[in-house]
């Protein structure tokens, strides 16, 4: 059987170790490292942001650059067709002005 | 600072409320930190840098003891601290300063310690014999530490806060009771049972002390 020595505290023994594991006080760099931080938050938190804000900028941009494609094909289209009309007027111009021609030469 | 870790913990600091919403007390020592939460809402800076001196030992101990990892602890400090920089200007003076940022650090300790694996290094280091016994009695002290610094780590969450809180924070039992967010019968509760559990670790050196005082 063992007996408790008359000594011994169970409430002191964890009192004693409980001071023994107070960490140590926040050193020096630590306190410097706090301050500067605060001045590299901001370039941090936008930083943070440009990482969140990457995929969406991407899709934005492959968007923008596909729309552009599709406008300037779109585009072209109309003027491919504005000038198909215009050669047709001209055509049809040609055609009835020929024979006017003809006649007042005659 | 680990930018995931710091984004880790906005939520929970965010959780922590404004600062001091919840905690109704009077106190005329809320006068000066309110002025002092002014002077850093207009962008002093040695306000701010007599905020850290004022407060960084005490929280580096909750957090550290909390967390039982030195670099995690800073890395919790300096975010508390940096968001009672960026929320100087939301502060409302119904508590202590000190209140508030014990509130965030042991809340984003506690969601630190529930997200995070156990350390490998730690248990190394745990094993290792020390290159310097010394004394018996030394080795004992070592072991008890050992003991007790492996019992806070095993405590739950609500018993460890409140006994890191009572023993390395310097904080009132009230201002304790107010950051648990419970009376303080409930603390002296939550203590005491914290203490039967460590107390409960130390037994079984017991026998070798009382070894080492009869030889």
């Amino acid at each position: 059987m063992t007996h408790r020595p008359k000594n011994l505290d169970l409430d002191a023994l964890l009192d004693e170790s409980l001071a023994r594991l107070k960490p140590l006080p926040a050193s020096a760099a630590f306190t410097r490292r706090v301050l500067a931080a605060r001045h590299t938050q901001a370039v941090d938190e936008a930083r943070y942001l440009l990482v969140v804000m990457r995929r969406p900028l991407r899709f934005g941009l492959v968007g923008m650059m596909l729309s552009a494609v599709l406008g300037f094909a779109s585009g072209w289209q109309g003027v491919v067709a504005d000038t198909e009309q215009a050669a047709l007027a001209w055509e049809d111009t040609v055609a009835f002005s020929a024979p006017l021609f003809e006649e007042d030469s005659l | 600072m680990h930018e995931t870790m710091a984004r880790s913990f906005s939520a929970t600091l965010e959780g922590a409320g404004t600062p001091v919403s919840s905690m109704t007390a009077p106190d005329p020592r809320h006068a000066a930190d309110a002025a002092l939460m002014a002077r850093i809402a207009s962008g002093d800076e040695a306000a701010f840098a007599t905020l850290v001196d004022r407060s960084a030992d005490r929280l580096l101990a909750v957090a550290e003891r909390m967390l039982d990892d030195r670099a995690a602890a800073e890395d919790v400090v300096q975010t508390a601290l940096l968001r009672a920089w960026d929320q100087a200007y939301r502060w409302e003076p119904r508590a202590r300063i000190e209140t508030w940022l014990h509130r965030v650090v042991s809340r984003a300790c506690i969601d630190m310690v529930r997200t995070r694996r156990p350390s490998a290094s730690d248990a190394v280091l745990d094993t290792l014999a020390d290159p310097n016994p010394g004394s018996e009695a030394r080795v004992l002290a070592a072991e008890r530490d050992r003991l007790v610094r492996a019992g806070i780590t095993a405590l739950p969450e609500r018993q460890r806060t409140a006994l890191v809180l009572m023993t390395y924070g310097e904080i009132s039992q009230r201002d304790a009771a107010a950051v648990l967010d419970i009376t303080e019968g409930a603390l002296e509760s939550l203590l005491v049972r914290a203490r039967r559990a460590l107390k409960a670790t130390l037994m079984p050196t017991l026998g070798q002390d009382q070894e080492e005082s009869s030889s």
